[in-house]
């Protein structure tokens, strides 16, 4: 009575390339002489794999295995995958035991070393296996006591452990080899083998050779011709030859060269010489190679190679932009400084002159030596400075191309005699924009710590800012963030209504798509500039403007207060400041023109009728210029702390306003001539002068719409539920944008309220400022239906003709006398419905016909006429009867009837009412309605 | 914009601080190896400085240094040059400092030291044929006609040093017939002073000088007890070259062959770049963005050049003939370039022991040195080929081995034509003063190697003066020479 396993023998089935995967299976004989049938699902051979993860495979044989007789089973194939130095264990057990007792047996099966390489991965070795070096097992007894049999199967990943150089080859001239099979234990490649033969050749390998650098020979030997070694742990391995061949082979060890690249968010690592494949574990834990759309910080690899060596790189990835007028640096450190001569640090400088082309130009060069510690800094700020220009702002949103600028620094070292350069690369891209902070500001890194968080336009102005209709105000926008691509430029508009309230709409006026962080984007947001003052605009108090990304809002909120007051001496001036934007002076102050002279020529001249009181003298020539004194006026205090940006400013013009036209004038600013009023004395003002330029050259113009004589104009026409515009003037076709986010012309269906439409012409929104903002307050007049009258048929008239929204769905009531009822008798209201439409559309409305009673009762009719009798009208409930009747096109002008039967002869007050209901409403086409109602005898 | 760095600390500097950073081309130098710079700053007696410079304004610190190595001079953030900070008065109130920058830093070193100074190690006497070659080997042995070195003290001399024959530089066997000079490679002797001064050598044209030596008269004597001449066998190079400094090894080496020796204390190397590859150098610097308006003309003074090898003036065969092949006159010779180096003659005569065999050995009329027989005379710089020929008696010349290149200035096919002509003809144009804005990039850009081209004209930068002070670069003082494309 026993189960035996015989024969049992584990199958290795290497992979043949890189693709295939290896794996094991087992195979073995079932012997049965359990004194019973095994049926099916009575045993179980499980596969435990502890790496990777654990898995395991377990079946189930689907077979019988007769008392008596044997039957041999093969395994699923189990996965080796690339476990390294795991083991894998092969159970046997049969689950169904009739004779009871539990089995208590582990019996593990004993090793033989039957071993198969992966040439490219895992040497799969078996251990615990039998007892001689034969792969296979026999006679492997389980006995009723031994249900349960264990092999343990160990995985070792071969690539792991070392290399080993195995035979040398060397072939002379004469054709005659020699061949030097290294005895496996003793030439292990670290520490080097030195090997000498009898013709006094000297093979010296030093460390083991890299990747594709190999194989690398050194000098000619006259008496070799070539030679050739082996590498191995396995013999699968090609053998490489040397072409010509050396008194000296040294196969040198290239340490790994490691590239990090930063990019946005990414930091993308290369790695070349070593030996692949790499492994690589950054400080945080990832062993990933790249890190992608990561926060920014320190980061810092070790990467491993297959020989083990390891190589060390850092880079950090900023989350600021650099700029251009605070120092733009580079710190690094070279931790093996001491150990490599002449050493010094390099570091490249490459811009991308176009933005986006991802063409960068190398435009600079800096060597530095390092200090003892291996650090040094570089600075880079006079050197990409240059490569940005001020760029005067447009007619519409812009990106500042000119303002800012994609870089990247690479950083090498250079060292050694001859010289070799190395190391760990470092590239960090970055982007640059024009401005700067105060040196002050830069080294407590206050912008970047706490005023960047609130994602500011880039400008000191006040956050709320009076601001006159006819100001040109521009904000600068830096994208801050990685998360999105698209943004909105939105303005909130609030009014105050007659009655004091405040109302307040929200309107898009710019948008752009496919942004990337650090971007610059420059926009008009004056009053006249945004044509805030199109219909309906007339009582605005003040607007905000703000960036959102859908709906949330991605930048700080300015509000931009509309001063009404006139000013008699009102000058712009339109100045960068010092972030880069570009801000408004008003002045509101005096100005005076001067000449100031600059040179003169004179000349004595003398005639003899020359009089003693004229002046003695002649003026030849005398070159002047003029001068502009300018008194800024009052200004609040957060204004004056603002305006000094423009006392620093490098790029200011005069802004006057011609024909539509906003004509900038640049000027030379005399600050020397700059009078700041003390901030003790009550009106904070200073005064400048500038001058105009004394020749005529080129003046930036802002143009106003192609054809400034025809501004858009709108009106609105309402009928019914339907908003009708006409719009005149621009240049067609229009863009219409309704409050509601409708985009068509024409709007129907609408309930009431009040509707905004933001129109633009087809040169918006190129120009901003080309649009009409038309606000519709919906109380549609009602469409008059015509007359609804009710009349006796055949018999008396009964009430005046009502009008009747038909559109409007509920009740219409008519109120009709008591004493209609007074007597008893058959009463028949009847009602049309007559469209003046050419056509009502198709579909169905459905018209309700219906009688309520206040007093009394209803006997329902039967359902094949619409008749109703009424009864019991003394003191009954209220009790409204209907007739439903679907009106379709083809029931226009058919005349409804409810017929009452009345029986009661007392006379009753009673209300009969219509109810007109669109059930399903037809809004396109309210021109049906109810026409005549009349009341039959 | 100015920062003195020593390490990794700063020096406090005075917010007026300004120098005036200058430069002379080396190209354009012909008489001195230029690159001395000294920048003089008045550093203020702080807390920091005074650290730094170790307290070197109190009278009870004798040890206090003068100097401090590698200080860095660094504009803008950037690193210009790497010096020696002097410390030349301290008061209360400042350090006054000199700092010492580009060949700043090795001048000195170069001026003192001795060629006979440098560390070369020692060398052995092989008499057997054995062609010498540079690096393996440091000097090389060839025959050298010279009746007079013994003078009166040596009788049994036969005239000749190094005699060759039978595949043998010989030895003496029964009388001092014969005596041994080594003649040590010009590329050791180079090898020896980077040593010297931590310095690494650059240059394609030093490949091509491998087998260049230079002349010695210094025997290597060596009597045994029973006065017989048996050589010294093992010997110091340094001991046989000429009694010079090793600048002007370096400044004679570059005129005569037309080099410019450019000194980088940053990358610490010194270059070799012979000027006629300026010449050919198309890598145009373009620098129209700096270019102002104003500018001077200074016409090229047309009116030639005298260039002269040296003389050794104890040879007495120089002053017998005249030696037209020393020195190279154009026109009214203006401005001189001279070079200390010069080399020997060649004489063919017979084998005065195998008269069947004419030779072609170089010749001189000089007394020797020899410690043994107790003469000595100092020789000049001489320069001569050595062609590595173990089997025939022409062995060193003062030409190259395919006798393409002569080391005389008058010859055909010379120093001259080779080195100097086309650089000479190539900068006879006019001198232009005038002021370039540079920013930073254009100054650390700076290669006098390297031609500017401003506004559509090819210019070499002779000199230039460049004010810089806390607000910045100033502008530019350039001298530029005019060149042809």
């Amino acid at each position: 009575m026993s189960i035996t396993i015989s024969n049992l023998e584990v199958i290795v089935s290497p992979s043949d390339n890189q693709f295939s995967e290896s794996y094991i299976q087992f195979r073995f004989e079932l012997n049965n002489n359990t004194g019973f049938d095994i049926q099916p699902a009575d045993y179980t051979a499980i596969m435990v794999g502890q790496n990777p993860g654990g898995t395991s495979t377990q079946f189930v044989y689907e077979a019988n295995v007769p008392n008596g007789s044997s039957e041999t089973i093969l395994t699923p194939r189990y996965q080796t995958l690339n476990p390294n130095n795991s083991l894998a264990t092969f159970e046997f057990q049969v689950s169904q035991r009739p004779w009871g007792s539990n089995p208590v047996i582990t019996t593990t099966v004993q090793a033989a070393d039957a071993f198969i390489y992966n040439p490219f991965e895992t040497r799969i070795e078996l251990e615990n296996w039998g007892l001689a070096l034969d792969p296979t097992r026999t006679g492997f007894p389980i006995n009723q006591n031994n249900w349960y049999a264990t092999a343990e199967v160990q995985f070792k990943n071969y690539f792991l452990e070392e290399y080993q150089l195995r035979k040398i080859e060397i072939i002379y001239d004469d054709g005659s080899t020699n061949e030097y099979v290294l005895p496996t234990d003793e030439y292990l490649l670290d520490p080097p083998v030195n090997v000498t033969d009898n013709v006094s050749t000297y093979i010296e390998v030093t460390e083991y050779p890299a990747g594709a650098s190999l194989p690398l020979l050194v000098r000619k030997d006259k008496n070799v011709s070539s030679l050739r070694y082996t590498l191995t742990p396995s013999d699968r391995w090609e053998p490489y030859e040397l072409l010509a061949s050396p008194a000296n082979v040294q196969l040198n060890y290239f340490p790994m060269q490691l590239e990090l690249t930063t990019s946005g968010n990414s930091i993308f690592l290369n790695v070349t010489q070593g030996l692949a494949p790499y492994s690589y574990r950054w400080n945080d834990g990832t062993t990933s190679q790249n890190r992608e759309n990561v926060a920014p910080g320190l980061y810092a690899v070790t990467v491993t190679d297959a020989l083990g060596y390891t190589a060390q790189g850092s880079v950090q990835l900023g989350d600021l932009h650099y700029f251009s007028h605070n120092p733009v640096t580079l710190d690094v450190n070279v931790p093996d400084h001491a150990s490599k001569d002449f050493l010094r640090a390099v570091c490249e400088v490459w811009i991308e002159r176009d933005y986006g082309s991802d063409s960068y130009e190398k435009i600079f060069e800096a060597e530095q030596p390092l200090d003892s510690q291996g650090n040094t800094l570089f600075n880079f700020r006079e050197v990409l400075d240059s490569f940005l220009q001020p760029q005067l702002p447009g007619l519409t949103i812009q990106r500042q191309d000119h303002q800012f600028t994609r870089f990247y620094l690479r950083f090498f070292e250079r060292y050694g005699d001859p010289e070799t350069t190395g190391g760990v690369t470092q590239v960090q891209e970055n982007m640059l924009l024009m401005g700067g902070i105060s040196e002050l500001e830069y080294a407590r890194g206050n912008f970047f710590g706490l005023h960047f968080a609130q994602k500011p336009f880039y400008s000191w102005q006040p956050l709320q800012k009076y601001v006159a209709p006819d100001q040109p105000e521009y904000l600068l926008f830096i994208v801050n963030s990685f998360d999105y691509s698209q943004f909105d430029v939105v303005v909130k508009l609030y009014y105050i209504q007659p009655d004091g309230s405040e109302t307040s709409s929200e309107h898009v006026i710019y948008s752009r798509s496919s942004v990337s962080k650090y971007e610059p984007f420059l926009f008009p947001v004056g009053y006249e500039q945004l044509h805030l003052a199109g219909y309906g605009c007339s009582e605005l108090d003040r607007y905000e403007i703000y960036v959102k990304n859908g709906s949330q809002i991605v930048s700080e909120i300015r509000t931009y207060i509309l001063d009404y007051s006139i000013h008699r001496y009102r000058r712009y001036f339109l100045y960068q400041n010092s972030l880069g934007g570009w801000d408004t002076l008003v002045t509101t102050g005096k100005a005076e023109q001067s000449l100031r002279i600059d040179s003169e020529t004179q000349e004595r001249y003398l005639p003899p009728d020359h009089g003693p009181l004229e002046r003695p003298t002649e003026v030849v020539s005398r070159t002047a210029s003029p001068e502009v004194d300018v008194s800024v006026g009052y200004k609040g205090k957060d204004m004056m702390q603002a305006l000094q940006d423009f006392m620093v400013a490098r790029e200011v013009y005069t802004i006057e306003k011609k024909n539509d036209r906003l004509e900038l004038t640049p000027v030379e600013v005399d600050l020397r001539s700059a009078t700041i009023h003390d901030e003790t004395e009550t009106l904070q003002t200073f005064d400048f002068s500038y001058r105009p330029p004394r020749f005529m050259q080129y003046t930036p113009v802002l143009l106003s719409p192609a054809n400034p004589a025809i501004p858009i104009e709108a009106s609105a026409d309402v009928t019914n539920d339907e908003i009708t515009l006409t719009v005149s003037g621009g240049t067609p076709p229009y863009t219409y944008a309704w409050s509601d986010g409708a985009t068509s012309q024409n709007r129907s269906g609408l309930a009431n309220g009040e509707y905004d439409v933001l129109i633009r012409d087809s040169q918006s929104p190129a120009q901003a400022y080309r649009l009409c903002m038309l606000t519709i307050d919906f109380s549609p007049v009602v469409y008059n239906p015509g007359a609804i009258s009710f009349d006796v048929i055949g018999g008396r008239y009964i009430e005046t003709p009502n009008i009747y929204d038909i559109n409007a769905p509920g009740y219409h009531f008519q109120h009709l006398d008591g004493d209609l009822f007074s007597t008893a008798g058959i009463v028949v209201f009847e009602a049309q419905m007559i469209s003046q439409n050419t056509e009502i559309l198709a579909g169905i409305n459905r018209f309700q016909f219906s009688l309520l009673l206040e007093n009394g009762s209803i006997i329902a009719p039967p359902a094949s006429a619409p008749l109703c009798r009424v009864y019991n009208f003394s003191g009954g409930p209220v009790t409204t009867y209907t007739i439903v009747q679907d009106i379709d096109y083809n029931l226009k002008g058919t005349w409804q009837q409810i017929i009452i039967d009345i029986d009661s002869a007392a006379p009753q007050t009673c209300n009969i009412g219509l109810n007109f209901t669109s059930e399903i409403n037809n809004p396109n086409d309210p021109t049906f309605y109810i026409s005549d109602i009349v009341l039959r005898p | 914009m100015i920062a003195l760095r020593y390490d990794t600390q700063y020096f406090d500097l005075d917010e007026r601080s300004s120098i005036t950073l200058e430069a002379d081309s080396p190209a354009f130098v012909n008489d001195a190896i230029p690159g001395l710079r000294v920048y003089s700053f008045n550093l203020p007696n702080s807390r920091n400085n005074r650290g730094l410079l170790s307290y070197a304004d109190q009278l009870n610190r004798r040890d206090a240094f003068r100097v401090l190595d590698d200080v860095n001079l660094e504009l803008m953030g950037l690193h210009f040059r790497k010096g020696k900070l002097q410390i030349e008065q301290s008061d209360s109130k400042a350090f006054a400092v000199s700092f010492i920058a580009d060949t700043g830093d090795v001048a000195a070193t170069l001026k003192e030291t001795r060629l006979r100074a440098l560390d070369m190690g020692t060398a052995s006497v092989n008499t057997s044929p054995n062609i010498a070659s540079y690096p393996g080997d440091k000097h090389c042995f060839f025959t050298v006609k010279n009746p007079i070195f013994y003078g009166d003290t040596n009788s049994d001399y036969i005239g000749y040093v190094n005699y060759f024959d039978n595949n043998n530089f010989k030895s003496n066997t029964t009388i001092n017939e014969h005596t041994l000079t080594p003649f040590v490679f010009v590329r050791s002797v180079l090898d020896a002073i980077a040593q010297l001064i931590g310095y690494r050598q650059q240059g394609d044209w030093l490949d091509k000088i491998d087998q260049l030596c230079i002349y010695s008269n210094i025997a290597l004597d060596a009597l045994n007890g029973s006065g017989l001449n048996i050589y010294q066998s093992n010997f110091n190079p340094a001991d046989h070259l000429p009694d010079m400094s090793c600048g002007a090894f370096l400044q004679a080496i570059r005129s005569l062959f037309g080099l410019m020796i450019n000194f980088d204390s940053t990358k610490k190397t010194m270059e070799f770049v012979p000027l006629t590859e300026l010449v050919s150098n198309t890598n145009y610097l373009k620098m129209d963005h700096a270019a102002v308006k104003e500018h001077s003309l200074e016409p090229y003074p047309l009116d030639g050049y005298e260039l002269r090898m040296g003389i050794d003036s104890s040879d007495e065969l120089y002053k017998r003939k005249t030696i037209r092949s020393t020195y190279y006159e154009l026109g009214r010779k203006e401005k001189k370039i001279s070079s200390q180096a010069g080399t020997l003659y060649m004489l063919t005569e017979p084998d005065p022991r195998n008269p069947g065999q004419v030779w072609t050995i170089p010749q001189v009329e000089q007394p020797g040195t020899s410690a043994e027989f107790d003469i000595e005379n100092e020789a000049g710089l001489r320069l001569l080929w050595y062609h590595a020929n173990p089997s025939d008696y022409y062995q060193g010349s003062p030409y190259d081995d395919d006798y393409d290149l002569s080391y005389h200035l008058g010859d055909p096919n010379n120093l001259y034509t080779r080195g100097w002509q086309p650089w000479l003809e190539h900068v006879a144009q006019p001198s232009v003063q005038t002021s370039l804005n540079w920013r930073l990039p254009d100054l650390l850009s700076i290669n006098f190697g390297r031609k500017l081209l401003i506004k559509g004209n090819a210019f070499l930068l002779e000199k230039y003066s460049l004010p810089v002070s806390r607000n910045g670069l100033g502008t530019a003082k350039v001298k530029l020479r005019r060149v042809k494309y």
